[in-house]
């Protein structure tokens, strides 16, 4: 189990995620949701180590994460918003390459590469190098290198990113299988209609603060609205989209 | 709205004519080039000391050898800058891919791109001559008025500019020679190799050059064969040079004429054929060749970190450009500087015979002269992040306490930076040198470069090609070059006693010993800068994820 207690970052005078908590439990997707900036990645940041909190805590399995890092970093896979990679090594060599970081047997991690790589119908193209691989490629090592270790908790920072169509579908259905089999999974999407299909449970941040923390079925209940959609505009959006779309035209225009 | 756009982009040229981030990731542009002048015009002032110290007391052979060592200078460091800004010569596929949808003629990018590369050009020569240029000629000026001033003052500065411009129009026609030839995928690769054959050979001409200038060597076949004593000539004709020698150098002026109309009408030409044919292919051509599957080196558990960071630090040297371009620099540096030694060795003995143990010491020292700037070199190239963005993997998956990171680091750069020379070296000298003396000094050459590696150890907590220099810090190490001067001589008499050393069995194994010593020595202490660490360090300072315009500074 994923919990968050109170966390926050502030950037000068500018919190970027302020007093957020939360918890997220195995066998089930939590779906993080907020609009652009809202603090979703400064938080999935958060709780991989990549940037350090200024107050609040992070326990996974009930014990504080910062006390022993190594430990948590190996029950932790994460695909991040953007898909940095070093682009000079091709596809196989990157995933070799944090195969043998994380300590993993070459034959084994191998099987495990090569199984993934053909699923997600890359395996042609393993020996390109990632420069000229296309973003839903990237996306897909990304994914595979997040998952190569079987870990317990996956955080996935908008990994429907550049997907086609096929793809998306069978990592939409793996996010429900991994939850099945017991994993921690913390989502966090725009695509609200995915979140609605493969979550049971949102957080919703908005202007860096929890306004939300539930499942759908019981937010639907409470706000007597119909969907995910109508949740997120009713909580975090704050604009017209139509006034604003009309706005945009007439300053094309002008 | 054709000249807002051609400012637009003479300015984004300018200051991308030199890879900037060659020399710091992130740094201000401007800031740095304003360093590299600040460089040069030092270097100017310096070459001042001989005037300030000697007075204006110059014999006719002495003004030439001066004359020539400032035009020999002015082309060396033009012709480093021009393979150093090889890759922005020709607009590349970005700049095509953010111009294409623009209303921008290439006729515009074309001429914006001429006028920075000229621009850059002549600064580099102003700053490299500020000081020669103001106080040299009033010693160089024949006996004569303030028109004799005024000619003296013109010809030193034509005669700089014209062998600059011919060693920049050199490397443009060789550029552009080799773009039209070869398939464009061929020449992106073949660019890293010619660049490094480029620094070999300019800094091994310069540090061969005789430079003593007599009447004799300037009637010489060999002044006629060599481009410095061309524009010699050039200089002495446009000051109004006179007597028994003015055919002499009338001759060598015509041959710098003629040498740099043939440069410049090839670098016109390869401008031209560039960007009637090679745009388009520029823009489709693929990023990246397909490639076959390589090679897979089954690793055991213990060796999997050391493997994948040894085996990132030699895939990023092999497949980086910049990387590879700034390594071959520090090689370049490396085997001119010990040419002189292997020269001195066989202009005066020949080839080594068996057991000649006390003629052995100039060749032993060229090979720990280039052991020590390859391992300098790649110290230096890697703090050069091959992408920041990406460094996230290696700290998610930082798993083990930084003593296993510094064994892994000191392997690979081990392997990167020792081993290539090691191997070089016994392969070369075993063609001159008998095979014990050979085994020998590989064994000093292999505790050497361990020394070495320690050395550039000590307190780099960092995994090679991730970590990134401070922005608008230069990666010019100046304590470096001032300290590789000074150490110079102290090679040349260490490979002496060497060669003294290896003469007898005891004397060789107390060597063996005392290195040996200094090896774990130098361990420890570089151990013990990772012992209070309790994660490695990827970057000297962490970039803000809020960005503020420091609005208080105006």
């Amino acid at each position: 189990m994923l919990e968050l207690r109170h966390l926050t970052k502030r950037y000068s005078s500018i919190a970027a995620v302020d007093d957020v908590s939360f918890t997220a439990r195995p066998g089930e997707v939590t779906g993080y949701l907020g609009a652009n900036g809202s603090g979703k990645s400064t938080t999935m940041k958060m709780v991989t180590g990549l940037i350090q909190q200024d107050s609040g805590e992070i326990l996974f399995d009930g014990l504080p994460v910062q006390r022993d890092w190594m430990s948590f970093r190996r029950r932790m896979g994460y695909v991040p918003e953007e898909p940095y990679l070093y682009t000079h090594l091709s596809g196989m060599e990157y995933l070799e390459m944090v195969a043998q970081l994380r300590g993993l047997p070459s034959k084994s991690s191998a099987d495990c590469m090569n199984g993934m790589l053909q699923l997600l119908n890359l395996h042609g193209d393993r020996d390109l190098s990632i420069s000229s691989y296309s973003k839903g490629m990237r996306q897909k090592i990304l994914l595979i290198a997040a998952l190569l270790h079987n870990p317990d908790l996956i955080l996935l920072d908008e990994p429907f990113s550049g997907l086609d169509v096929g793809s998306a579908l069978v990592l939409r259905n793996l996010i429900q299988e991994l939850a099945r089999r017991g994993k921690v999974i913390l989502f966090s999407s725009h695509e609200l209609e995915t979140v609605q299909r493969i979550c049971s449970h949102v957080v919703i941040l908005h202007r860096s603060r929890l306004v939300a923390d539930d499942s759908i079925e019981h937010l639907q209940t409470l706000m007597s609205l119909s969907s995910l959609e109508e949740i997120f505009s009713e909580l975090a959006v704050e604009h017209d989209a139509g006034a604003v779309s009309t706005q945009i035209a007439d300053l094309i225009q002008a | 709205m054709q000249q807002t756009q051609f400012r637009v982009l003479y300015r984004v040229f300018l200051l991308r004519v030199v890879d900037l981030e060659l020399i710091s990731a992130d740094g201000d542009p401007t800031k740095l080039l304003g360093q590299l002048a600040s460089i040069f015009a030092t270097m100017s002032f310096f070459l001042c000391a001989p005037l300030i110290l000697n007075g204006a007391q110059w014999n006719q052979s002495n003004c030439w050898m001066m004359e020539r060592l400032f035009l020999a200078l002015t082309m060396l460091v033009v012709g480093l800058f021009a393979v150093l800004s090889w890759d922005s010569i020709f607009p590349d596929k970005r700049d095509l891919l953010v111009l294409a949808p623009l209303p921008v003629k290439p006729r515009t990018i074309f001429r914006a791109k001429l006028a920075a590369l000229g621009y850059a050009m002549a600064l580099l020569v102003l700053a490299l001559n500020i000081f020669t240029g103001l106080l040299w000629p009033a010693v160089l000026v024949p006996v004569g008025g303030f028109l004799s001033v005024l000619r003296t003052y013109a010809a030193f500065w034509i005669s700089m500019l014209a062998a600059g411009s011919f060693l920049f129009f050199a490397v443009l026609t060789l550029q552009g020679i080799a773009s039209q030839l070869l398939p464009r995928q061929l020449f992106l690769r073949a660019s890293a190799f010619i660049q490094i054959a480029a620094f070999c050979l300019l800094l091994g001409d310069f540090a061969m050059e005789p430079w003593g200038v007599t009447a004799g060597v300037l009637q010489s076949p060999t002044a006629l064969n060599m481009p410095t004593y061309w524009f010699l000539g050039l200089f002495q004709v446009i000051g109004g040079a006179s007597g028994p020698l003015q055919p002499v150098f009338a001759e060598l002026a015509q041959r710098a004429v003629l040498a740099l109309g043939v440069v410049f009408c090839g670098a016109c030409a390869s401008l031209l054929l560039f960007y009637l044919r090679m745009l388009d292919k520029v823009v489709e051509a693929p990023d990246i060749l397909p490639s076959s599957r390589r090679w897979n080196l089954p690793l055991p558990a213990s060796a999997l970190l050391t493997g994948a960071i040894t085996v990132f630090a030699l895939r990023t040297l092999l497949r980086s450009r910049p990387h590879r371009v700034i390594l071959s620099f520090f090689y370049g540096v490396g085997m001119a500087l010990s040419i002189p030694y292997a020269y001195a060795l066989f202009k005066n003995n020949g080839w080594l015979a068996q057991g000649a143990y006390q003629d052995a010491g100039p060749i032993l020292a060229s090979s720990i002269v280039i052991l020590c700037m390859a391992v300098a070199g790649l110290r230096n190239v890697a703090s050069m992040p091959i992408a920041l963005p990406a460094n996230w993997i290696f700290r998610i998956t930082e798993l083990n306490a930084p003593a296993a990171y510094l064994r892994a680091i000191r392997r690979a750069m081990f392997v990167c930076g020792v081993l290539p020379v090691w191997i070089g070296s016994g392969v070369f000298l075993c063609a001159f040198l008998p095979w014990k003396l050979v085994a020998q000094h590989l064994l000093v050459l292999a505790l050497v470069g361990g020394i070495l590696v320690e050395i550039c150890l000590y307190s780099f907590r960092k995994i090679p090609f991730t970590c990134s220099y401070l922005p608008g810090k230069g990666n010019l190490h100046f304590a470096f070059w001032a300290c590789a001067v000074v150490l110079l001589p102290v090679i040349g008499k260490a490979a002496q006693w060497e060669t003294e050393l290896l003469a007898t069995p005891v004397r060789f194994a107390a060597m063996i010993l005392v290195l040996g010593a200094s090896l774990l020595g130098v361990r420890r202490g570089t151990a013990s800068t990772f012992r209070p660490m309790e994660t490695m360090q990827f970057d000297e300072s962490e970039s803000p994820l809020v960005q503020t315009l420091s609005l208080s500074r105006y």
